[in-house]
């Protein structure tokens, strides 16, 4: 057993104990990682902030139950994800425009957050004119494929971690990234002008 | 093989997982139809791009620490009203209506009320918990085995009980009228509750006894174990005005109820303890 996964299963043995210290050290540890997750499906710092506090109040929950059979991060992974497409549930029908959100252009916040305006090397700006893109074509995916696509290529899990997390098999986890992917190639292709394969 | 069976093993191919006979077709597909070698190609592109984005920072909010451990301590407190609702929508209502008391919210309580416990019931002397010139927010009566908490106020506002651990376990919001709430400690030990009104800005620690009786008269210890040895031992509520819970103190009491008690002579630094109505009274003063 790693340090890292050493250091959870003593705390998350405390907090089982009724330890709240141990409990908010858990928080400490993972609250970063947790937010940065719901930040990159979401794009809109506030709904991050409420999924993961959301998600942490289940976490206290339920981890009297925690059977680590699971790394805690990976069981942290799937109650993020729970949240947010419980939240995404809740807002359809409901036509919100949030401030933060992808505006018309394609702009989203987490765009924003990585432009620099010094002037830089033309290819610096195509690059992070392109990660931009990918961002926005993310956000116009279903949430599900969303999901997998930032678990497995910006959160680094294996397809055993994401089948973990999302209680799939690993065939189905296979399966459905490669649709996501095909689906985010589209999206990526309908903005040719911008999206330069060259 | 044909183009959309292709499309399945793009994410395979591009990681290396397909197996020998299958790679040999998908690159025959490939070498067969221009236009699936351009979506291929293109597929691949945008999994390079993607691999990108783990390097984009993203900025945590500073106080995202709190906003969790106010979500997580709110959860709790809603937790602890659920499991009081039982009490609260028999016997709490059942007696406010006896009493003849309405119009009073009250969204969650830690105390179980009943009437079984019994104690030399006297004339209530309410001791008030505002300051000398301030309007009387809360007075305090010790029944039947019951704490009484009468509220009046002026204006509308809002009186907060909170348990030992600080969370908030009941709230009481008040209107112009007198209001009166009995309370009645069921369990074994005694407790420490705090009572806070917002319009007043104060708050006054209660202990209520519970049901086991004090035995030793003599004891050391904190000025939170002073205060729940002293309403044990005198079966009544103790109210203590003051910050300082944690001051070491030692203590003797004299006689077994109130009447034969003489406060008086027990001497804290620090503190005054008397006896008022059917409560004791115990004031930090400035000096210890």
């Amino acid at each position: 057993m790693s340090s890292a996964l050493h250091d959870d299963a003593v705390l998350i043995e405390r907090a089982q104990k009724g330890d709240r210290s141990a409990f908010d050290d858990l928080v400490r540890r993972h609250e970063r990682r947790a937010y940065q997750y719901a930040f990159r499906l979401t794009s809109n710092g506030d709904e991050a902030m409420d999924i993961v506090a959301d998600a942490f109040v289940r976490v206290y929950n339920a981890i009297p139950n925690f059977r680590a059979q699971s790394a805690f991060t990976t069981w942290l992974y799937r109650i993020v994800t729970n949240c947010y497409l419980d939240l995404r549930k809740k807002d359809k029908g409901k036509y919100n425009v949030s401030l933060d959100a992808p505006a018309a252009d394609g702009q989203s916040e987490t765009a924003r957050q990585v432009e620099d305006d010094r002037p830089g090397p033309d290819r610096d700006l195509e690059k992070t004119e392109r990660e931009r893109l990918v961002q926005f074509a993310i956000q116009k995916l279903p949430e599900y494929q969303r999901a997998m696509l930032v678990m497995y290529h910006v959160e680094m899990l294996s397809y055993e971690e994401i089948a973990q997390a999302l209680d799939l098999p690993i065939g189905t986890v296979k399966s459905r990234l490669n649709r996501a992917r095909l689906s985010l190639r589209e999206l990526l292709e309908k903005d040719m002008e911008l999206f330069n394969l060259g | 093989m044909n183009a959309t069976k292709a499309r399945e093993y793009f994410s395979p191919y591009y990681e290396g997982d397909l197996e020998a006979g299958l790679r040999q077709a998908f690159e025959h597909a490939l070498a067969a139809d221009a236009e699936l070698k351009r979506e291929y190609e293109s597929f691949a592109h945008s999994m390079t791009l993607l691999g990108g984005l783990k390097e984009i920072e993203i900025e945590v909010p500073f106080d995202l620490s709190e906003r969790i451990n106010a979500r997580i301590d709110h959860a709790i407190w809603e937790k602890s009203q659920q499991k009081a609702k039982p009490w609260f929508s028999a016997q709490w209502f059942r007696l406010a209506t006896v009493t003849g008391v309405a119009g009073i919210a009250i969204l969650g309580t830690i105390f179980a009320l009943t009437s079984g416990q019994k104690s030399g019931p006297g004339v209530a002397s309410p001791i008030p918990i505002a300051a000398k010139g301030e309007p009387e927010v809360v007075t305090y009566r010790y029944e039947m085995g019951q704490l009484w908490l009468d509220v009046e106020q002026s204006d509308r506002g809002l009186v907060s009980i909170l348990g030992e651990d600080g969370q908030t376990v009941k709230e009481l919001s008040v209107s112009t009228e007198a209001r009166k709430s009995p309370f009645t400690n069921n369990q074994s030990a005694p407790i420490l509750i705090e009572v806070r009104s917002r319009v007043a800005g104060q708050s006054e620690y209660v202990a209520v006894p519970g049901l086991e009786q004090e035995t030793q008269a003599v004891g050391s210890g904190s000025v939170r174990d002073l205060l729940l040895a002293l309403s044990t031992w005198y079966r009544t509520a103790v109210v203590f005005s003051g910050t300082n819970l944690e001051q070491a103190v030692t203590w003797e009491f004299k006689g077994q109820t109130l009447g034969e008690a003489n406060l008086s002579k027990i001497s804290l630094p620090g503190l005054i303890v008397v006896s008022k109505g059917t409560v004791i009274s115990v004031t930090e003063t400035d000096s210890p």
